[in-house]
């Protein structure tokens, strides 16, 4: 049995040279701190994504897009394909579960200052990887092709017009056309099981890279470290075991609704709101007056997002031109201070 | 160019003044108290006057004159106020006159004078009886609104108070020896419900069947006629079945002798009973008649019952979050044939019943099945997710038990 | 040695719980991939008939997806396509060869070929659908 694995090791690593990366993943080790469980977020994350590549390429098997069977194949898949509806609400809740770990992941590894040199890069292909998770929720919202999804993403890309001078043509390249209509969907579609797929697993793969080639960062505190293999990858299964289990029970107890099908010229259900990861940004954006200084409140809404989307994507360098006895005082007041701001506003979106 | 600016001007000027003396009627009425400011108020809104006409167009008269004595002195064609009995003539002026209406409203009728001396009410004014109704108290004088218009005493959901303002007033009602509960009747009845809580305005209201003008007590004759007017093959299986014949013969109302008239109820399995049902009325208990009411009765519980399980079952597999989308198919199916067994009982044979009711029972139960299989498959899920979960656990269980097995050996 | 056989025996049940996972995320996958028998619903054209189905004062009621509709082929021969739920409490309609219009038994509702309602309690029209005749085929599309 080991002659036989050995032999095979033998095959391939004079083909790829794989015994470096075994000997670099033996010697792996994960620093041990009070901190160290917010480690397991990104794997968490890692994991979700596959169970959404996994779960999306089945809900491509029946998913005809369309404004004309997009709905009706969502309502066969959730109705009439055997464990149908177990597929899609694991997509939807998965979707849901992964921007939550993103998020996590983020505010863990900016409080613990890990972005800081040499590890830039990981920081900013990380900042590209929430985008590009987001834009998936966005993008595959819509797709069902419901009454929600519809005046959800009338809404959120009526935001994309208030740009100055390009505007509206952008707004005519995202949604197809002036309005919302079977075009979007199809360019959504498109975004959703092509490009984004594309971007996010090249990014996935850059981001882990870094990892490597960087090792976990290191705290002060830190003076234990456990070996990756088997200790933390382990752990790291334990916890994907407990994520998949949950996502499983979400999906039974609380399936994802259909509902009506999306009517373009039907009047706008009461309280649409978008996904709880837009929340705090569409309630910034409300409470904006029309006007501020006679440059229309939107506008500045969506200056003040970009700046603040630019500034967490540059981190690593504005910190390091920061007074050395500011630096611990300045992280921890964004990052508990943007935590707090980014729940404030999102309970007060949900609630109002 | 600005002359003839200026001039446009000043008669307009002088017209506007002049018109509004011009109507003296509305000058010196307004002074007489509050019935006549009243009238004054009320005739704003009268459809009447939104169509240009004014007070002398009906009462005679000239308004140009400030003179009262003048102004309503015959030779000005003065006519006052007319006394019942010439009420409809008095309407009838114009409204009887089709070459006049054609001015208005050319596809209006101009026939109610001549059809309100065929009611009960214009053959009793003939007679002399002027407490009898005549156009005004249907048609409120001075605020008369069209019927299509939901503020008019005539739109068909102010009909039935409209009548009953009458009809349900016990002391105007006395001298004629008639019911006055119509109305009473009339709200709680399977019509009455559909137009006041259901908002159907295609709902029946009393004129529906007695006629508007020339309302008269539908007779025995045509009381079949009036309700398949509606009821139509109701109306047309009990004409072609074994019953017409002697039921016309005894002088029966063929359709209120079972549903009576004003406070028609949804009928129910129950009127076919062999114990208390209507048919007893007739027929004697041990009779064939009543075995066949009685297998009627019977098939249509079935039905009912099939239907109403189906809703139960299905609305509680809705509500666990299952596509019920197929088995709403098969229950609308089977309430067209409700419906139709109901209809089919007017053959007065169990066979016919059976006919209708017998492919909607199976649609009934189908959509009972699937609905029950629906709960059955969420309840599996619940099952098939706590097999996985037992996994799973099991799992993380017995990796975490590795870890601490090899860390105890790593030291 | 009692080391050993613990480490053999925790082996065996993390393959035992690795193969109860694996089962029970592959099997509803399985079953996922295996097509329901009912070929997906709600087509955007539905084929009625052929033309021997519809000779002249012909109709017959179709579920057009969730709805039923009513494929009438009039007594000049013209086709018509329209939903046949009465709007006035969702009876079914039919077709009357007889008068040329389509008449719902409940309670004497009519509308005209257009689906207009006529006369009758009905209060709004049928909604209609277009017919095409392809070669022999009588389909019926949704109107957008």
């Amino acid at each position: 049995m080991n002659v036989l694995s050995g032999q095979l090791l033998d095959w391939v690593d004079e083909r790829l040279h794989v015994r470096p990366l075994i000997e670099m993943a033996r010697h792996k080790a994960v620093p041990v701190h009070r901190g160290s469980v917010f480690y397991y977020a990104g794997g968490v994350c890692l994991f979700l994504f596959i169970l959404q590549v996994a779960s999306g390429i089945l809900l491509l098997m029946y998913y005809r897009v369309g404004a004309d069977s997009s709905y009706e194949s969502v309502r066969y898949i959730s109705a009439k394909v055997s464990f149908g509806w177990l597929i899609r609400s694991v997509h939807s809740w998965g979707a849901n579960i992964m921007i939550f770990f993103v998020l996590t992941h983020m505010f863990s590894v900016f409080l613990m200052k890990a972005f800081r040199n040499p590890r830039e890069l990981t920081w900013m292909s990380g900042c590209v990887l929430l985008g590009l998770s987001m834009a998936f929720g966005f993008s595959g919202y819509l797709l069902p092709w419901n009454e929600l999804a519809f005046f959800a993403t009338k809404v959120g890309t009526d935001i994309i017009g208030q740009v100055p001078l390009v505007g509206h043509w952008m707004l005519k390249i995202v949604r197809g056309g002036d309005e919302v209509t079977g075009a979007t969907l199809s360019r959504f579609f498109g975004l959703h099981v092509a490009v984004l797929p594309a971007l996010l697993s090249v990014t996935i793969g850059l981001h882990l890279t870094f990892v490597q080639i960087q090792g976990m960062a290191e705290v002060r505190e830190a003076k234990k470290t456990m070996p990756f293999f088997p200790n933390f990858f382990l752990r790291d299964a334990m916890l994907w075991l407990v994520v998949l289990n949950a996502v499983a029970i979400l999906s039974v107890f609380f399936p994802w609704e259909l509902g009506k099908k999306a009517e373009a010229l039907s009047s706008a259900p009461a309280g649409i709101k978008p996904e709880w990861y837009f929340l705090s940004q569409y309630q910034f954006l409300k409470l904006l007056p029309p006007r501020i200084l006679l440059i229309p409140g939107e506008l500045w809404g969506i200056m003040v997002l970009g700046t603040t989307g630019g500034l967490l994507f540059l981190t690593p360098f504005w910190e390091k031109a920061l007074p050395e006895e500011r630096k611990e005082i300045v992280v921890r007041l964004l990052g508990w201070g943007g935590l707090a701001v980014l729940l404030a506003m999102t309970l007060w979106g949900y609630l109002s | 160019m600005r002359r003839v600016a200026m001039t446009v001007l000043l008669s307009m000027l002088t017209a506007g003044p002049a018109a509004a003396v011009q109507n003296q009627c509305a000058v010196c009425h307004a002074t007489l108290g509050e019935k006549h400011q009243a009238i004054l108020k009320a005739f704003d809104n009268d459809i009447h006057r939104e169509r240009g006409l004014s007070c002398d167009s009906c009462h005679g008269g000239n308004p140009a004159l400030d003179d009262a004595a003048a102004a309503m002195s015959p030779d000005a064609g003065f006519v006052g106020a007319p006394s019942k009995a010439d009420m409809p003539k008095f309407c009838g002026k114009c409204h009887s006159n089709p070459a006049y209406m054609k001015k208005f409203n050319p596809s209006l009728p101009v026939d109610q004078e001549l059809t309100y001396y065929t009611s009960v009410h214009g053959q009793r004014l003939k007679a002399g009886d002027a407490a009898v109704a005549a156009c005004a108290d249907c048609h409120i004088a001075h605020s008369i609104r069209p019927a299509k218009d939901p503020t008019s005493s005539v739109y068909v959901k102010n009909i039935p108070q409209t009548c009953g303002k009458c009809h349900s007033n016990v002391q105007l009602m006395a001298p004629y020896k008639i019911p006055t509960d119509q109305l009473a009747q009339y709200t709680s009845s399977v019509h009455g419900k559909a137009l006041f809580e259901k908002g159907d305005t295609a709902a029946p209201v009393c004129t529906t069947c007695h006629g508007n003008h020339g309302a008269v007590p539908p007779g025995v004759e045509n009381i079949g006629q009036v309700c398949g007017m509606c009821h139509v093959h109701n109306a047309e299986f009990f004409q072609s079945s074994p019953m017409a014949k002697p039921w016309a013969k005894r002088k029966f109302h063929m359709c209120a002798t079972c549903h009576h008239e004003h406070d028609i109820q949804h009928p129910t399995a129950q009127l076919l009973s062999p114990d208390n049902g209507i048919c007893m009325k007739c027929h004697s208990p041990s009779s064939p008649q009543i075995a066949v009411a009685s297998a009627m009765q019977k098939k249509l519980e079935s039905i009912e019952d099939a239907y109403q399980r189906a809703q139960k079952d299905i609305l509680a597999a809705e509500e666990k979050g299952m596509d019920m989308a197929e088995a709403r198919d098969l229950w609308d199916a089977s309430r067209m044939a409700m419906y139709q067994s109901k209809t089919a009982i007017h053959h007065f044979s169990a066979a016919s019943v059976a006919e209708v009711a017998d492919p909607g029972i199976q649609n009934a139960e189908k959509a009972d099945q699937a609905a029950k299989d629906a709960a059955a498959d969420f309840q599996n899920r619940r099952i098939g997710l706590g097999v996985a979960s037992l996994f799973i656990t099991f799992l993380v269980v017995v990796i975490y038990l590795k870890i601490k097995d090899f860390e105890s050996s790593q030291g | 040695m009692e080391s050993m056989t613990r480490k053999r025996f925790l082996n065996l049940l993390l393959g035992g719980g690795v193969l109860g996972c694996l089962g029970s995320v592959i099997y509803p996958v399985l079953r996922y991939l295996l097509p329901p028998e009912q070929v997906e619903a709600e087509p955007d054209t539905l084929k009625a008939g052929t033309m021997k189905d519809f000779p002249i004062g012909a109709s017959k009621i179709f579920k057009f997806g969730r709805q039923p509709v009513i494929v009438i082929r009039d007594v000049k021969g013209v086709f018509h396509a329209l939903t046949a739920t009465c709007t006035h409490l969702d009876c079914i309609v039919q077709y009357s060869k007889e008068a040329d219009l389509i008449w719902c038994a409940c309670h004497n509702g009519k509308y005209d070929l257009s689906g207009k309602n006529i006369s009758g309690p009905p209060p709004r029209p049928l909604q209609a659908f277009t017919v095409s005749v392809k070669g022999e085929d009588v389909l019926v599309v949704r109107t957008a």
